[in-house]
């Protein structure tokens, strides 16, 4: 490859930079080639970023790690690293370990040890780098890293969509871009740019990017643009005396002013500053004049001397003028979407659920089937199906006394409408009531996973001073077993084989039973561990990642108990029972018999 | 967020504390610093060994060959050495082309002694460098030859060579790691002595990565990295400078000159050097008036800030005509709309006090349209002097006419001749237009000499 990128790159964006990863699309899509952004990686949150392509919406993926980019995307090759400062060292360390092949720092400010200690690390491995402190690199119509040649109406006018003859390399990442333009201009644009950035120790320096201009035919000239401090340009002067570089080189290095300075100024980028007379710009220039590298005699003549290079180079009959392609179009009235639904369509001759329509799963008449679908997108096999829809039954209704139908009978009571009733009934669903299936599925199935005993999960539980969620009835006990929990055991064991959640659970059963015997494996405990056994194998990966979070199992309460509160609202709802008053002996005012001395 | 000179003191200092409780070849340091507050008559209570002697005082101000220049004072005793400073505390003086004041000096206890080595660490791109001669002094710079240099991987060990006396090595392999772990990407130790088995720093010179501040914090302590010799900073540009400590994008402002009549506000940090650059050669270096650099997408409110300082200073010279070129080049991600809106701001404040400020605009990038007519509306509204102009300029094309406008145009010719050339702006300002050609006379009646 002698472009640092080609029409198939893709890359990983390190951080949520949404118009950045927008401006790559953008470009991609007026260069005429695929999306070139695979995955995001963002330490916080992987929610899919919103993006489009052309005119269309689409989710891009979002992951936690390099490392998870890397294995779910292994043919992006390139890090378009977003990291801050203090975190883009770290990015850069993984991404060399991963073997990326070009990593591009944008951060500014990172310490010059570390970046030094980069560039070691990459040379062992073959990376290159790019930056930090700047905007990139772009390879003209075919890839572009980050937000390098600005909106889409500029890079169009820099001409970055399309290849011409020009190899660019320079230091500044604000500057490359002015000179995309001058250089568009004056000739017929480039083929490729690079800024390496602004600091002293650059991941790559200028001379590193030159070999590889000298090397692609499409590379007819090369303008380089440097500044004050550093001795880059020895190496430029070295490779052209010694014959390596045989192409027509326009440079300007700048930062003449620094010497009619009255004092110390530290200009914006950190290795603009000379340590010698070597490294300042007048005598970095009259060193590339010396060996025949065009340099004007200002920045101000740096577009004539680029227009002239090409002019010679046209006359030589070695570029010639280049058909424009034709660019498509973006609307400019994009605008993002508001709500977003992965689960149903109802756009179609038949609403769906999934891929499916709804009449085939009326015809196939199984709930959990819907289920499955809405709420996983998959398909379940058909014990899980049938297990699925005992736990619904047997998490239906449990009597009058508890909080969700108590409420609701309340609330009805109350004169209130059945929707708002059904709501105050399921609004009691959660930590205490009905809501640990969530908390138990999890608290086993990570001591499980973690190789812990359960003596020594439950030794942990006690010493945080927790209780173990799933475990302990109010009534039943192991003398007085709870027969929900018999039934939905039994059938579990008849069907899946394998459960080692549920045998640990049941084996911390056995311990905290034999400390108290109400403190049995409840129905949320066996409904938890078990669904870990048997549902959680059977999702999407991407839903098994937040299966805990997502509360799918007190879902399935909430849903099973809605049979028994709506229930319990048409009772009252039938019964006319008046609007009810608690007693008030059965309520202690202040702090009881005390206060009434 | 550069390599900065810090003082001999805080490098030894660094040292002092610094130094790895295991490793031998500790050198000797004592010393007492002494600043412009800093209490003569109080010092020896606190330092008690200052009365013991013979002691050697240096202006502590990060300029080199004190010896010569007379910054360095071998007194008898505390009283000859605090009467040499009291003489030139306070006083600005010269150095090399520089005027700053002797604020900070730095006080030893004189060391008699015969070998002066020369030691430095310095940073190679894939090399740390430890370099070292048997002549240090004064004059090592004459005696290259003598100097032998180690070129240390990064990471790895250094292997010291003999030339280094074997009783020196545990100190430079002590200095070494401290060069490292300090992020102090040069430290120089010239001369450094052995006295009765004890290593002394006689001068000791060093740079810090403020870059790596972040991280220093329990090795650097509270330390202050001085601004450079002869470089005190205004309110302003400490204002600014806080801004800019605080804010994810970058705002530099340097006062170089506050008579100064070319005030500019450059985007980017390659872009505001070539700006410097071409006002430097197409005026009198004397009339700008600062360097700056605004970059990485500040907010609006970050940009009336510092606008709003800037104006400030141009308001103590309300009744010169003054100029300001506010440039750039296509920003590739700085919304110019929104920052521009902060510059309106600002301008709409300073309103009254502005009005012989012309102002020249150069700037493109996202929204570049929108916030370029805005600011030129604004200054029309408020009879400010005012052109804007995009990607269809040369990028520094506005500082021929800024230059033009003040009529204080000078040619640096090929073989350095300077002519002067009054520059006059037309009445009628020139209005952003996609279709101005760099070549066309359509605001000046003569221009920037570049093509002469």
């Amino acid at each position: 490859m002698t472009t640092l990128f080609d029409r198939s790159t893709t890359a990983i964006v390190y951080g949520r930079k949404t118009i950045s990863i927008q401006r790559m699309l953008d470009f991609d899509f007026l260069s005429g080639r695929n999306p070139s952004v695979s995955v995001v990686v963002d330490p916080n949150s992987s929610a899919p970023v919103k993006v489009f392509f052309g005119k269309d919406e689409f989710l891009l993926p979002v992951v936690r790690t390099l490392n998870e980019a890397k294995s779910k995307f292994p043919a992006a090759d390139v890090i378009v690293n977003f990291a801050s400062l203090r975190s883009a060292g770290a990015v850069v360390r993984e991404g060399i370990n991963l073997n990326y092949r070009v990593i591009a720092t944008i951060a500014e400010g990172v310490p010059e040890r570390d970046s030094r200690e980069w560039v070691a690390k990459a040379k062992e491995k073959g990376v290159m780098l790019i930056g930090p402190a700047t905007v990139g690199a772009v390879t003209a119509g075919v890839f572009r890293v980050g937000d390098t040649g600005s909106s889409n109406q500029h890079l169009l006018k820099s001409k970055l969509h399309r290849p011409g003859c020009v190899g660019y390399v320079g230091k500044s990442g604000g500057m490359s871009n002015e000179m995309y333009r001058m250089i568009a201009e004056n000739s017929s644009g480039i083929v490729e740019g690079v800024a390496i950035g602004g600091d002293r120790n650059p991941g790559s320096i200028l001379f590193d990017h030159l070999p590889r201009f000298e090397r692609n035919p499409d590379v007819k000239l090369i303008v380089v643009t440097s500044e004050i401090g550093g001795t880059d340009e020895e190496l430029i002067v070295e490779a052209i005396r010694n014959g390596s570089l045989t192409k027509p080189i326009v440079a300007w290095v700048s930062g003449t002013s620094a010497e009619c300075f009255p004092k110390d100024v530290q200009f914006g980028h950190a290795g603009a500053w000379a340590e010698s007379e070597a490294e300042t710009a007048k005598a970095k220039n009259e060193l590339l004049r010396s060996v025949g590298v065009l340099i004007p005699e200002s920045f101000e003549g740096l577009a004539e001397t680029i227009r002239n290079a090409y002019q010679k180079l046209k006359n030589e009959g070695k570029v010639c003028d280049l058909m424009e392609p034709i660019v498509p179009e973006i609307p400019a009235d994009r605008s993002h979407t508001h709500l977003q639904c992965t689960i149903s369509d109802d756009r179609g001759e038949e609403a769906k659920y999934g891929d499916k329509a709804i009449s085939d799963f009326i015809r196939e008449g199984s709930l959990p089937k819907a289920i499955a679908k809405l709420w996983w997108k998959t398909e379940l096999s058909p014990p899980t199906l049938e297990y699925l829809e005992m736990i619904l039954t047997a998490v239906a209704d449990h009597g009058p006394a508890v909080s969700g139908a108590h409420n609701a009978i309340v609330s009805a009571s109350a004169g209130k409408d059945t929707m708002s009733a059904l709501c105050s009934g399921l609004l009691t669903i959660g930590p205490r009531f009905g809501g640990a299936v969530d908390g138990a599925a999890q608290a086993f199935y990570f001591a499980h996973k973690n190789g812990l005993s359960p003596q020594e999960f439950v030794d942990e539980m006690k010493e945080k001073g927790e209780r173990i969620p799933g475990i302990g009835h109010k009534v039943k006990s192991i003398h007085n077993p709870d027969s929900r929990v018999a039934e939905l055991s039994n059938f579990a064991e008849h069907n899946f084989p394998n459960m080692p959640v549920t045998k640990f659970a049941r084996e911390v059963e056995l311990i905290t039973t034999a400390k108290r015997a109400n403190l049995i494996l409840n129905v949320d405990g066996l409904i938890g561990a078990s669904l870990v056994d048997i549902l959680l194998p059977q999702l999407p990966e991407e839903l098994r990642e937040s299966f805990f979070e997502t509360g799918y199992l007190n879902g399935l309460f909430a849903l099973g108990r809605s049979v028994g509160i709506l229930g319990h609202i048409f009772d009252q709802k039938r019964l006319q029972t008046p609007l009810y008053r608690h007693p008030q002996k059965d309520i202690m005012y202040g702090e009881g018999a005390q206060t009434m001395m | 967020m550069a390599q900065k000179p810090i003082r001999e003191a805080q490098a030894k200092a660094l040292i002092a504390v610094n130094w790895p409780s295991e490793q031998p070849g500790r050198p000797e340091i004592r010393f007492a610093a002494v600043d412009s507050r800093t209490d003569l008559n109080e010092l020896p209570n606190s330092q008690p060994w200052l009365r013991n002697g013979k002691i050697v005082v240096k202006a502590d101000e990060m300029f080199g060959k004190r010896g010569k220049l007379g910054y360095v004072k071998i007194a008898e005793n505390w009283e000859e050495a605090a009467s040499w400073i009291s003489d030139y505390r306070g006083k600005d003086v010269m150095i090399g082309e520089r005027v700053g004041k002797l604020n900070n000096f730095l006080i030893e206890p004189f060391i008699e002694h015969e070998s002066e080595y020369y030691l430095a660490f310095t940073c190679e791109r894939e090399f740390d460098v430890i370099h070292f001669s048997v002549k240090g002094g004064v004059d090592v710079e004459t005696q290259e030859d003598a100097i032998k240099t180690i070129r240390v991987p990064l990471g790895s060990s250094p292997e010291l060579i003999n030339t280094i006396p074997l009783s020196l090595q545990p100190t430079v392999h002590g200095l070494f790691q401290l060069f490292r772990a300090l992020d102090l990407p040069y430290l120089e130790l010239n001369p450094i002595t052995e006295v009765g088995g004890k290593v002394y720093l006689l001068d000791t010179v060093a740079r810090a990565d403020t870059a790596a501040s972040f991280r220093q914090t329990k090795n650097w302590g509270n330390m202050e990295v001085p601004l450079g010799f002869g470089t005190e900073i205004t309110p302003e540009e400490l204002r600014i400078k806080e801004m800019d400590d605080k804010s994810g994008s970058s705002l530099k402002f340097v006062l170089l000159n506050p008579n100064g009549r070319i005030w500019t506000m450059v985007a980017g940090g390659g872009a505001s050097i070539i700006y410097s650059d071409a006002i430097t050669s197409q005026a009198d270096h004397k009339e700008l008036a600062n360097y700056g650099e605004w970059s990485g997408n500040p907010t609006t409110d970050e940009m009336e800030t510092y606008t709003s300082e800037i104006l400030t200073l141009v308001e103590r010279n309300a009744d010169k005509e003054q100029v300001m070129i506010i440039g750039g080049g296509i920003a590739n991600f700085t919304d110019i709309k929104k920052t521009f809106a902060g510059v309106i701001k600002a301008l709409k404040k300073h309103q009254s006090n502005i009005k012989n400020l012309k102002i020249f605009v150069r700037r493109a990038g996202p929204n570049d349209e929108e916030g370029l007519k805005a600011l030129q509306a604004t200054c029309d509204e408020l009879g400010i002097f005012c052109v804007t102009y995009g990607a269809e300029l040369p990028m520094t094309e506005v500082v021929g006419m800024a230059v033009g406008a003040l009529g204080i145009g000078i040619n640096k010719g090929i073989n350095g001749e300077v002519n002067s050339e009054k520059l006059i702006v037309n009445s009628a300002p020139p209005k952003s237009s996609n279709e101005f050609k760099p070549n066309d006379p359509i605001t000046l009646t003569s221009y920037p000499p570049s093509s002469a």
